[in-house]
């Protein structure tokens, strides 16, 4: 029991010589409130950010500011409590970090902002191959990747200019569909992609012509007598 | 007597020159660099008896294809039956053909016109125009017919009599190296018109397996008589791979 006690007395007097330990019992700033205005802004919008910190220490608070992916323009220093940044040309969600300091320790917070991209989705059909030839009545595999910064929100296929079949946006960008080209189809046929972005509901789209090639289907086995 | 050294040296002298003669006619079997020029074979699996146009577009590319690969092509046209239409030219024996055809291309979808080109390397299904099938076999074809073949096929004299013919062809072997389990196929082909059943087969016969043919060697494929009830017009000559499947060189000769 003796031994016990003398080994946490030379913990703690460890704690005390290599640590600064008037900090240990001092407390952070608080962070009352934080405000990001407005929280959607579109390309070269102004986005006003605000945080209200109280020191429960004496002596003043200090401020860091920073945004992440690191792009836009900070309009002021940031190192103020309250801070302008002109939001980028790339759409995408954007976090604000503020960091609030007093002589010991700090406090950090963060919220996003949104920015919507105007620009058209980037669509691109992988495969089939713009001329190839296919068989009618045989399925056709139609692969595709569609990227927007703020997310697709739906990709839609169209047999020329009929709308086939839609999809909801993946996260993985990556799009099949299967067409059957049935009787009705035959010669240079248009397969069309088109892919909504969300928010800004631009379409980009990419297509391509293919062959569908007539044959008369099936066999007759019974004149082998197999 | 210095005359008859003078013909002594002559004729010594030509004799050791002729000796000395090198091979290198390419056209030669002894010659090891010997090479020719291929003739692609396009067997057309059609039905003729349908509504459709899809079977007259690829016979009409076919009339294209002949005139543009002038003697470098070889076209045999087989009829067969659909699950809709049955064609009075079909013969069991090409379904077969077209079965083992089918079951060793990448893709097992049946169906007319179907055409292999050399047996199942390459293959042209379906028709949407007679253009898009003369695109989609010159697009094949214009590699096949520059490459290096190395067989030669030399047809024998036919005979035919009134419901029979026999018919032989050399087979040759170029090049430097011997190739192992070979046939010799004869294709007999009708002209029934002249729109689209130019190239009808009418039948077609196998040699037996050829086990080897050395480098430089020829040999002589002698066919059974094959009897017939319309007389045929032409012959293809086809050396394959014992299996069917690979298609090395062809020949067509008139009866």
């Amino acid at each position: 029991m003796r031994k016990a006690t003398i080994t946490f007395l030379l913990i703690l007097a460890a704690i005390f010589l290599f640590c600064d330990a008037e900090k240990l019992f001092r407390k952070s700033p608080a962070i009352e409130e934080m405000t990001i205005q407005p929280k959607q802004v579109n390309p070269f919008d102004t986005v006003y950010a605000e945080v209200k910190a109280t020191n429960p220490e004496e002596g003043i608070l200090s401020y860091e500011w920073s945004i992440s992916p690191d792009q836009g323009i900070f309009l002021d220093a940031i190192d103020n409590p309250a801070v302008r940044w002109v939001a980028p040309t790339a759409g995408g969600d954007y976090t604000f970090k503020v960091k609030v300091s007093n002589s010991y320790k700090s406090t950090e917070r963060d919220e996003s902002v949104k920015v919507i991209e105007a620009g058209l989705p980037i669509v691109r059909i992988l495969s089939p191959d713009d001329g190839d030839y296919f068989i009618q009545l045989n399925e056709i595999t139609i692969q595709a990747e569609a990227f927007h910064n703020n997310g697709i929100n739906k990709v839609s296929l169209y047999i020329d200019d009929q709308l086939i079949s839609e999809k909801s946006g993946s996260s993985s960008n990556q799009y099949n569909f299967q067409f059957t080209p049935d009787t009705t189809y035959l010669g240079k046929t248009e397969i069309k992609l088109t892919a909504l972005a969300n928010f800004s509901l631009t379409e980009g789209a990419d297509s391509i012509s293919v062959f569908i090639e007539g044959i008369l289907p099936g066999k007759v086995n019974r004149i082998l007598n197999l | 007597m210095y005359k008859s050294i003078f013909n002594i040296i002559i004729v010594a002298s030509l004799l050791s020159s002729c000796k000395d003669i090198p091979r290198d006619n390419l056209l030669d079997p002894q010659n090891p660099n010997s090479y020719q020029q291929p003739t692609v074979l396009l067997e057309a699996f059609v039905n003729t008896n349908n509504p459709y146009s899809y079977n007259l577009w690829a016979l009409q590319a076919l009339d294209s294809i002949a005139e543009i690969y002038d003697g470098r092509v070889v076209i045999a046209e087989y009829h067969r039956n659909t699950s809709q239409y049955t064609d009075p030219l079909a013969d069991p024996l090409f379904e077969l053909l077209y079965d083992k055809y089918v079951q060793n291309s990448a893709s097992s979808v049946k169906g007319v016109p179907d055409i292999f080109i050399n047996g199942t390397g390459n293959r042209v299904q379906g028709a949407s125009s007679v253009s898009s099938v003369i695109n989609r076999l010159n697009a094949v074809l214009a590699d096949l017919v520059i490459l290096e073949n190395h067989y030669t096929l030399q047809p024998g004299e036919a005979k035919i009599n009134a419901s029979e013919i026999s018919a032989s062809c050399k087979i040759a072997r170029l090049g430097n190296r011997s190739s192992e389990n070979l046939l010799l196929k004869m294709i007999l082909l009708q002209r029934i018109n002249n729109q689209e059943l130019k190239r009808v087969v009418r039948d077609l016969k196998k040699s037996t397996v050829i086990s080897r043919l050395e480098a430089g060697e020829i040999k002589t494929i002698n066919f059974d008589p094959v009897s017939f009830t319309e007389k045929p017009d032409e012959i293809i000559f086809s050396l394959t791979s014992s299996d069917e499947l690979i298609v090395y060189q062809s020949i067509q000769v008139a009866l």
